[in-house]
């Protein structure tokens, strides 16, 4: 019993952290249908700075807000430089720019602050007997951070004119221009606040990780998974019509939270069953599995 | 084309080229050179050093010390009255990109000497190159033998030696010493062991668990995590059920840190004893912060010892890199400086750069260095040198015992094919 408890308590935890890492790659790809490649880096621009404020003495909680505010600065600054230029070209040069773009974090990162690595001490240390089960207190800061993200993200597009502006140019930019909708400020808000998010997520992620130049690396991998995986939008049951009138707005965010929920959720499980590396193998070939039968996403949308 | 395409395209264009710049490149001083320009008489050094991926903190550290090594060889009138020159490439952490550098080194930059790698899977893949081209290889970290011939185990490599410590020098010594450090009475030691899934975890902790049922241990737990793992929380949960006395992390660069960060939240360092091999060097352990506290290791080097040509290293190393936190550790010491000192004098010894006087000079060296006194080992071309326990505390290594000089026996284990 144990044991269950514990194996689904590292799930949630898992789910949680990818689903705060990925939501940012997520409103990138979604609303601009950019890859950004240069999503790992600015998840380790956040690290360094939340790493670099708190040996400055800032409270771990303003460091990671900074962190989040600062990259998504970052983040406009890319938009407005490297993607809005490109963007109307719709081939893969928003792709390779971005890639150079996380080279230069990268190298720029390293010929900063040194190839070593930083450390950032968590703001909550030990751990919560649930039981005879040890929970790290950190590790409810980050699912609570999660959930407060993804709460804030939903209400933001269900239920505000805003969110209501974003999910129009997500469907059909075209029109949403030909409604009056400034699609340019959409995107580089847009952009902006997936960085933002990003960073954020780097930030919290810093106590828990090697934060390392190329920290993001295998962070993005599981975030684009997450968002491949997950697909972009959701095609609701014949018969579910009022439930998609009512929880409209969740069904934005739906697909990333299933992808989420397969990546990080199967791989954490199965690492309790039967080993890391087993369980990686285990999680790519679900993940093989799910774009094989929803090739359009796990909620098998447009 | 449309203005707006233009520009376009110039942006593009400018950030890949950015992009590209960013990428390492080597030492620009040598960057244009090519064999019609080179110094008929300069002694040119190649350095393969991971720069970038999960080693990359090693990387630095070896072009560190072997900045240092080609300063203080130049100060006093380079080697045989010839200018040294180092020439630094980034392996990318990968067995790919060192095979590609140790190729560029040898036929672009036409190196005498190659040091380097970062991991056991890069240093065999360099091997066969430099064997084949006849150019002598010392590689720097610790790990594995790897100076026997290939496809002729029994038969001493003439071109690659080791300069740095292999399991067979250290596990056996330091099982000892931890288990009568923390041996509870009346019970059996219990020992877990961890590692990354690749060949220099696997090797040294296999020959560790041998070592630990000879010495009568319990080994509780064993398993490997593929370098990419950023989850450790289930394998912490499996060390914590088990409650080892001792367990035992081979997990270098950057997942060891992650995996001891984690151990931290989940309060294992308070509970069980903590060691390992290649995890816990100097540039890991800063990385690691408050995670590294207490933990026990085995190495050649800290910068703590006291001899005439450490407390000189030590200097020149403070004076040279300033602005740089991070005082020199085994790589830089003992894996960069060191080997290109004794190769040195090697090189002084045999009056030139033939390759197969550089190995009848190397035999039996014997030198000085940071690290205490070293000898290259005829028998098997592995340096004896000493090797010392350290317990990390506020993240600097503290001389515990001094093991005495160590060597490795023959070509045991040797893991070139």
């Amino acid at each position: 019993m144990n044991f269950w408890v514990a194996t689904t308590l590292d799930a949630v935890t898992a789910i949680a952290v990818l689903a705060l890492l990925s939501v940012g790659l997520y409103i990138t790809y979604g609303l601009l249908r950019v890859i950004n490649m240069a999503h790992g880096e600015m998840l380790t621009l956040g690290a360094y700075t939340v790493a670099r404020l708190c040996k400055a003495g800032w409270p771990f909680a303003v460091a990671a807000l900074a962190a989040g505010v600062l990259v998504g600065i970052f983040g406009a600054l890319i938009e407005r430089t490297v993607i809005r230029p490109l963007h109307a070209r719709q081939d893969l040069s928003t792709l390779l720019a971005t890639w150079g773009v996380g080279l230069v974090v990268t190298e720029g990162i390293r010929l900063v602050f040194g190839p070593s690595g930083e450390f950032v001490d968590a703001p909550l240390r030990g751990v919560l007997m649930l039981g005879a089960i040890p929970y790290p207190v950190f590790n409810v800061c980050l699912v609570a951070t999660s959930a407060l993200v993804l709460l804030a993200v939903f209400y933001l597009l269900a239920a505000t004119p805003v969110g209501i502006t974003v999910r129009a140019t997500m469907e059909n930019p075209r029109l949403a221009t030909l409604r009056g909708i400034n699609i340019v400020n959409v995107y580089r808000w847009g952009f902006a606040g997936g960085a933002a998010l990003t960073g954020l997520a780097g930030a919290l992620l810093a106590p828990i990780s090697a934060v390392t130049p190329t920290m993001g690396v295998e962070y993005a991998t599981l975030a684009f998974m997450v968002v491949i995986v997950g697909g972009l939008s959701v095609r609701p049951a014949a018969n579910a019509r009022h439930c998609f009138t009512v929880l409209r707005g969740s069904f934005v965010l739906a697909p990333f939270v299933a992808g989420a929920t397969l990546v990080g959720g199967s791989r954490s499980v199965l690492n309790s069953l039967i080993g890391i590396t087993p369980a990686t193998l285990g999680m790519l070939g679900l993940v093989l599995l799910a774009l094989f039968l929803r090739p359009n996403g796990l909620l098998g949308g447009k | 084309m449309c203005a707006r395409h233009r520009t376009s395209s110039v942006t593009l264009a400018l950030t890949v080229l950015v992009g590209a710049l960013g990428c390492d490149r080597p030492n620009s001083t040598t960057i244009d050179r090519s064999a019609a320009t080179k110094t008929q008489r300069e002694i040119t050094i190649g350095v393969l050093a991971p720069k970038s991926g999960f080693m990359s903190g090693h990387g630095n550290s070896i072009e560190m010390g072997a900045r240092i090594a080609e300063a203080e060889l130049n100060a006093r009138g380079g080697i045989n009255n010839a200018p040294v020159k180092v020439v630094t490439l980034d392996t990318t952490s990968e067995p790919s990109g060192a095979a590609d550098r140790a190729r560029e080194l040898i036929q672009r930059f036409h190196v005498q000497l190659l040091i380097g790698t970062g991991t056991s899977a890069s240093t065999l893949a360099v091997i066969p190159i430099s064997t084949a081209a006849r150019v002598p290889f010392i590689y720097s970290l610790d790990g594995e033998c790897k100076t026997c011939t290939p496809g002729a185990p029994q038969r001493t490599s003439r071109y690659v030696w080791g300069s740095g410590f292999t399991e067979r020098m250290a596990i056996r010594p330091m099982l000892q010493y931890l288990e009568g450090r923390f041996q509870k009475p009346s019970k059996r030691f219990r020992v877990y062991f961890i590692g990354g899934d690749y060949v220099y975890p696997r090797t040294t902790n296999a020959y560790a668990r041998q070592v630990a049922e000879e010495l009568g241990f319990v080994v509780v737990g064993n398993e490997y995590s593929d370098t990419s793992t950023r989850d450790y929380t289930p394998v912490i949960r499996r060390i914590l059920t088990a409650n080892p006395d001792l367990l035992i992390v081979t997990n270098p660069g950057a997942s060891g840190v992650t995996f001891m960060r984690q151990a931290l939240q989940l309060g294992l360092n308070g509970k069980v004893a903590i060691s390992g091999f290649a995890t816990f060097d100097q540039e890991a352990v800063d990385a690691m912060g408050s995670a590294s506290e207490g933990v026990y290791c085995v190495n050649r080097y800290s910068n703590e010892l006291q001899n005439a040509e450490n407390t000189a290293f030590v200097a020149t190393f403070r004076k040279s890199y300033p602005d740089k936190p991070l005082l020199p550790g085994p790589t830089a010491a003992g894996g960069a400086y060191g080997a290109i000192l004794i190769a040195a004098r090697a090189f002084e010894k045999a009056g030139s750069t033939d390759p197969d006087s550089f190995h009848a000079s190397m035999q039996g060296l014997a030198m000085n260095l940071p690290q205490g006194h070293v000898v290259v080992d005829p028998a098997n071309n592995i340096f004896q040198q000493p090797m010392y326990i350290m317990q990390i505390r506020a993240q600097k290594y503290h001389v515990v015992t001094d093991l005495g000089i160590q060597r490795h026996p023959d070509l045991e284990a040797c893991s070139v094919q």
